[in-house]
């Protein structure tokens, strides 16, 4: 695991517009992070990305002087909207590619590789997923790839359980369409888990096109087709609001690595991730944790115990 | 007079001089409101799970919730297992919670003596390095604070450190800014009348630093007979007599409603880097504890200040002396 680097979203320090706000708010999330054994965070368009950063700060280089100053080294990862763009629509899809090539160039100067989107929108609104919808968002991610490729960052697509990509077929047939050398998969064991995917089978068969990997617990399966139903997503500011699952009782999909009933197998994770010898970032997310701090310590907690026993078995 | 035996400077074992331990005043939020790592086995995990993950090695309990976790997990003994199976070392220091406090009046001294007594039999499944005392109650309930009286409160913890050295704990005092033993002179008095054999101190550094004590120039004055320390930072000094306040100075006091923050905020008046410096120069080795009293003031929470303060040691604190 030496080419591995691990590194903390930022997003859940950001969930109200008071939160993040101010240098002590970002002084104490990144000493929090560092002191738990990571060593960057990843940013979102509205956690620290898009102009937030040189209105702080003046200048990427003033930033990175202040992250190093709490013990952090860059920014790993940038999760972007690209300017609200559909990928769906094919008349958006310049205007996604320039979004995506200027976040890629802040995100270079940040120190970071990875350029994170969602392949499509939410599937109660976008469903059905058609093969000719397909086409169109695998020209969208072509395009988006070759802007970043040229700032030397990868675009790699996020699946979430409640995206228009998100069952296994779709994923297969827009990794089919899209340029391996531009387009590639950002793969999230919860969301995986939710929606029903099995993230070592993917890594096995994908594992080439994978460059990011985001580690969260989850104890639900979606087997009630929540993700399907009216408003399961609905667009918010700062964080989108997830309503999926409510009407049974689920108030959290997302838990800390670890947690006990977790349905996340970590070490099976983490094995397969050696086995194809994936180089890059994992980066830890809290999403929907009630308190991120206690969130962060016990995921540094199991990395500890992960990254142990990890070295204590042999590789397959 | 054997005060090394009382100071904690026996050598670590598996190198380095220094071990941090933590005090627990842990609250966390729960589906049921706010609870403490005692309300249950699945709170007593995530807690563990967090100091051990940040770096801590040993827990310094309250007496009364290494009681509730006794009760928890079937003893003492258990519950620091369930710790330790965590990555937590072991329980170092407990802060006595359950006694009468008039130590000035020697009338409650024998009945102190037997209750210290069933408390080394409650604990004795497990190893604590010292109890630590206020080693007398509130100010506002016992001055004057004359020397007799003083003299008296000596007496009582000589005696009962005594009873505890036989068993390989030490007794150790640790002086709230609002006890009847708070300013400098008294701290003197009390010390030069206590069996220096006996009777240990644990140096506070916020407490002391409220007072207007220089928490580095009580440590180098009592070096052989400190037993620890509790590192946490203060943003005010007591200029009003806060610390006469009834019923309580460290919650209904003027000067204001939160006394106590975590080392490393700009505010913050202890002068740790001194404070280390001066425990180098002295060879202490052994446990340093972190602690956050009433963190959760104010819409705080102990998991952002224990970071803040492990980043602190790791990153100012540590390359002073680790």
């Amino acid at each position: 695991m030496d080419n591995i680097r691990w590194s903390y979203a930022i997003n859940q320090w950001r969930t109200v517009e008071t939160d993040l706000a101010r240098l002590d708010q970002m002084e104490s999330a990144f000493k929090t992070i560092s002191v738990c054994g990571f060593e960057a965070i990843e940013i979102t368009d509205v956690a620290l990305g898009g102009h937030t950063i040189p209105a702080y700060f003046g200048s990427s280089a003033k930033f990175i002087e202040f992250l190093k100053g709490c013990g952090l080294s860059c920014v790993s990862s940038y999760f972007a909207g690209l300017d609200h763009g559909n990928p769906l629509a094919p008349a958006d899809h310049e205007r996604m590619a320039g979004s995506a090539g200027r976040a890629a160039e802040l995100l270079a100067e940040l120190g970071g590789s990875r350029l994170l989107a969602r392949p499509c929108g939410p599937y109660w609104k976008e469903a059905p997923i058609t093969a000719e919808k397909i086409g169109v968002l695998a020209d969208c991610w072509n395009r988006v790839g070759a802007a970043t490729k040229s700032a030397g960052v990868k675009t790699a697509l996020h699946v979430d359980f409640l995206g228009g990509i998100r069952r296994e077929d779709d994923i297969h047939k827009l990794l089919a369409l899209t340029d391996p050398e531009l387009v590639h998969v950002a793969l999230d064991t919860a969301e995986f888990i939710i929606a029903g995917l099995d993230p070592v089978a993917f890594l096995k068969e994908h594992g080439a096109r994978v460059a990011h990997v985001q580690v969260k617990d989850t104890t639900t399966v979606d087997t009630f087709d929540d993700y399907a139903r009216e408003n399961a997503e609905m667009e918010y500011w700062p964080m989108p609001i997830i309503t999926a699952g409510a009407e049974r009782g689920i108030d959290r999909w997302y838990y800390e690595m670890g947690t006990p009933g977790g349905l996340v197998d970590f070490p099976e994770v983490t094995a397969a991730l050696r086995n194809i010898g994936y180089t890059g970032w994992i980066v830890v997310e809290s999403d929907q944790s009630p308190h991120v701090e206690e969130s962060v310590m016990l995921n540094g907690w199991y990395k500890k115990k992960l990254l142990a026993e990890l070295s204590a078995s042999p590789a397959s | 007079m054997g005060t090394d035996q009382i100071s904690a400077t026996a050598p670590l074992v598996g190198g380095g001089n220094i071990k941090w331990s933590y005090m627990d005043h842990w609250t966390m939020r729960s589906p049921s409101g706010w609870v403490t790592p005692q309300h249950g086995v699945k709170y007593a995990d995530r807690f563990y799970r967090q100091l051990a993950g940040v770096g801590f090695q040993g827990v310094d309990p309250f007496e009364f919730r290494l009681l509730a976790q006794a009760q928890l997990f079937g003893s003492a003994r258990k519950a620091e297992q369930f710790a330790q199976d965590r990555g937590i070392e072991r329980f170092v220091n407990m802060f006595v919670a359950f006694y009468d406090d008039r130590t000035h009046l020697a009338e409650t001294h024998d009945a102190l003596l037997r209750n210290f007594e069933n408390k080394v039999r409650t604990f004795e499944g497990i190893t604590l390095d010292s109890f630590i005392v206020m080693p007398v109650s509130r100010y506002w309930l016992v001055e004057p604070v004359t020397d007799d009286k003083i003299k008296t409160m000596a007496e009582c913890w000589s005696r009962i450190g005594r009873m505890l050295k036989t068993h390989g704990i030490k007794l150790s005092c640790h002086h709230e800014f609002y006890c009847a033993l708070h300013s400098r002179e008294e701290i003197d008095k009390f010390y030069a009348y206590a069996d220096p054999e006996y009777v240990g101190l644990f140096i506070d550094t916020a407490q002391h630093e409220i007072v207007g004590i220089d928490s580095t120039e009580l440590y180098l004055q009592y070096a052989d007979r400190v037993t620890g320390f509790h590192f946490k930072d203060t943003h005010h000094t007591d200029t009003v007599d806060d610390y006469r306040t009834p019923p309580d100075p460290e919650r209904a006091a003027s000067t204001t409603s939160r006394w106590f923050w975590e080392m490393g905020t700009a505010e913050g008046l202890v002068d740790f880097p001194k404070l280390m410096r001066a425990i180098k120069s002295k060879g202490y080795t052994g446990w340093l504890t972190v602690e956050h009293d009433k963190a959760d003031i104010g819409g705080a929470n102990y998991a952002e200040s224990t970071c803040r303060a492990k980043w602190y040691i790791d990153n100012v604190l540590s390359p002073i002396y680790s």
